[in-house]
């Protein structure tokens, strides 16, 4: 009995493997891995809401490894790296020397005592 | 949180979590396998001598069962194709590996996976047989270590991740699935008419 339910259940897997691969084009097998590249956004986005920015590059990696093209992936992506960089640059500058406007080629002849 | 399969490398599971569920899956396959038969070697040897397709039966359920879910799970957009894990082709360390593989199931009876089995039901053969698969990899380690041209030879002819798209050149995976149906079955059916020609001469 426990082996015609196994060569049963291996028919109907398998049935279900074939009528898939009949009717899912190669289009249809892109749109899906996008769909997965946007589910890895939509986890990015909830790992921020939650404040875990490591968790939600990760995520935004894996979105732009599973489809190159995602254009929300690298905005979220400069989003992110743009917020950490502002906080790093809360730090007061040095004030700098003012430079000296470019020479002239007259004033480089008069400084090389030519 | 939309889950995506592999769980850990997709980044739904830290580690500690995921050995954990490592153990539970590694109990339950070897569960399978005591129940497959898999657990004691007379039922493996025969399999070199074409009398018995219990090996290529169970093997070629499970390869078609896991090939149509993974299928599915990607088609349906709940599997990752690019993060699930495949191993690099070595052709030449392929080939000698599973020649030496090869001499070793026919002699003992048992394959690594199945002899975990065997411990576990307490057969006596198969303890010998892991006690020398591990000495076996303890000397092959010192010798790699030991030896350039073992790395050498290990470590050639590398195809990288070579899957059956790479060889037909094309992304499209129902390829890759019809082909994996096509060699299971294939295998079986001359494992099938093998054993009944082995059959036919013991009869004679």
């Amino acid at each position: 009995m426990g082996r015609v339910i196994s060569i049963v259940g291996l028919i109907l897997i398998i049935s279900a493997g074939v009528l898939a691969a009949v009717s899912v084009d190669y289009e249809t097998q892109l749109k899906k891995q996008q769909e997965i590249s946007f589910k890895y956004i939509k986890n990015a986005k909830e790992a921020l809401e939650k404040g875990d920015k490591q968790q939600a590059i990760k995520f935004i990696k894996m979105a732009i490894k599973s489809y190159p093209d995602n254009k929300e992936a690298y905005k979220l992506l400069e989003q992110i790296y743009k917020s950490e960089s502002s906080v790093k640059e809360t730090k007061p500058l040095q004030p700098t020397k003012p430079q000296k406007p470019a020479a002239t080629e007259e004033e480089e002849e008069e400084e090389l005592g030519c | 949180m939309d889950v995506v399969f592999p769980l850990y490398t997709s980044g739904f599971l830290d580690s500690t979590t995921n050995l954990w569920l490592a153990l539970l899956i590694g109990i339950m396959f070897g569960f399978i396998l005591e129940r497959a038969g898999f657990s004691t070697s007379a039922h493996i040897a025969p399999l070199f001598y074409f009398r018995s397709t219990l090996v290529p039966k169970v093997m070629v359920a499970a390869i078609t069962t896991t090939a149509t879910l993974i299928f599915l799970g990607v088609v349906f957009g709940y599997i990752d194709f690019n993060n699930i894990f495949i191993p690099s082709t070595y052709v030449w360390a392929y080939l000698v590996g599973g020649l030496i593989f090869g001499v070793g199931m026919v002699m003992s009876g048992w394959c690594p996976g199945t002899a975990v089995t065997g411990v576990a039901t307490a057969k006596i053969d198969a303890i010998f047989f892991l006690l020398g698969l591990m000495f076996g990899m303890f000397i092959y380690f010192y010798l790699y270590d030991a030896y350039e041209a073992l790395r050498e030879f290990a470590n050639s002819a590398n195809l990288g991740k070579f899957t059956i798209n790479k060889l037909f050149n094309t992304p499209d995976l129902r390829v890759a699935y019809i082909a994996t149906l096509v060699m299971s079955f294939g295998l079986l059916a001359f494992m099938i008419v093998m054993k009944k020609i082995a059959d036919k001469k013991g009869d004679e």
